[in-house]
């Protein structure tokens, strides 16, 4: 896949994940990789782009005797999820004409 | 110490060295993120050099660390749908508070202004007080010089003695305030340029976070 898309699809997986609850960086990373490759290296960053942007909360917990981060979806999350929905339905438009030339 | 936790001591000592570039509090919790996700995979039951493995060399890890970090600085810092967000990171918000962000570099200034200001006055007492002590024993010379001639007894005498002797004695100490006085204004010009790293450091941080 394209570089570039893939990085902007990313911060959407991301997103996406943490819809159903809050979670942890290696679960995000987890269920993230099921479906697009990602990295340690490439998650960190994206999850404090997504705090700085208000998308995501982040707090830590005490689990197994030691601190652990978890990550939560804001409603600015969820607002940037349903714009990506709008983008792609626009998307999925544009694939038609590319794929048979716009014929029903 | 067994061999396992040597080989991860030593991957996160050469992931830590690769992300130098970065600000300490970004270093620091950087590493602690690699920290969770390496205790994490542990508890999950993968082995630990599949662990370290996967994770990949640390020169590497650190090296596309800084790359992804390079590239969403500048993504946060756009104020597209979500860099305009509420927690937009504290360089946004020096911008939106420029009054506040001045206030807060107030407060760490004045104890840093307060302490130059006091070497400053030293090393300039430092440096007045050679000549002023070889000014005084010269003064005491010449008044109890003319105290004797025109009349004096040996109490005058014995102040032209004092006073050459203090003048002496000024001339002597002169190079060594003068040597302190140099050292606490080099003081001075490390106080300021620690300072100016540290304000420069925090705003870098910002930047970053």
């Amino acid at each position: 896949m394209d570089t570039q898309l893939k990085k902007g699809l990313l911060d959407v997986c991301v997103l996406a994940v943490l819809r159903g609850g809050e979670s942890y960086g290696y679960k995000i990373l987890q269920d993230v990789e099921a479906y697009i490759a990602m990295s340690e290296s490439t998650l960190y960053p994206i999850l404090k782009r997504l705090e700085a942007a208000g998308a995501v909360t982040v707090h830590s917990r005490e689990f197994n005797g030691r601190l652990r981060k978890y990550y939560a979806l804001t409603e600015r999350g969820r607002q940037r999820l349903e714009e990506f929905s709008e983008d792609a339905r626009e998307f999925q438009r544009i694939y038609t004409l590319i794929a048979d030339g716009g014929k029903p | 110490m067994n061999r396992q936790d040597r080989q991860k001591q030593r991957w996160f000592r050469e992931l830590e060295k690769g992300l130098r570039p970065l600000p300490k509090a970004e270093r620091r919790a950087a590493l602690c993120y690699f920290e969770e996700m390496y205790c994490d995979r542990l508890d999950a039951g993968e082995e630990p050099e599949n662990i370290l493995r996967a994770f990949g060399p640390p020169a590497q890890a650190a090296a596309r660390f800084l790359e992804e970090s390079a590239k969403a600085a500048p993504a946060a810092e756009q104020g597209g749908t979500c860099a305009s967000g509420r927690a937009g990171g504290a360089d946004g918000g020096n911008r939106r508070h420029p009054l506040l962000a001045a206030a807060l570099f107030v407060l760490p200034g004045i104890p840093v202004l307060a302490t130059l200001l006091a070497l400053a006055a030293t090393a300039l007492a430092l440096a007045v007080c050679g000549p002023v002590f070889v000014a005084a024993g010269l003064a005491d010379f010449v008044y109890f010089f003319v105290q004797l001639c025109s009349g004096g007894g040996a109490a005058c005498a014995a102040h032209l003695g004092i006073g050459l002797g203090l003048a002496g004695l000024g001339c002597l100490f002169i190079p060594l305030f003068l040597f302190i006085g140099k050292k606490l204004i080099a003081l001075c010009g490390k106080v300021l340029a620690g300072t100016g790293r540290l304000l420069l450091g925090k705003k870098k941080e910002a930047v970053h976070a």
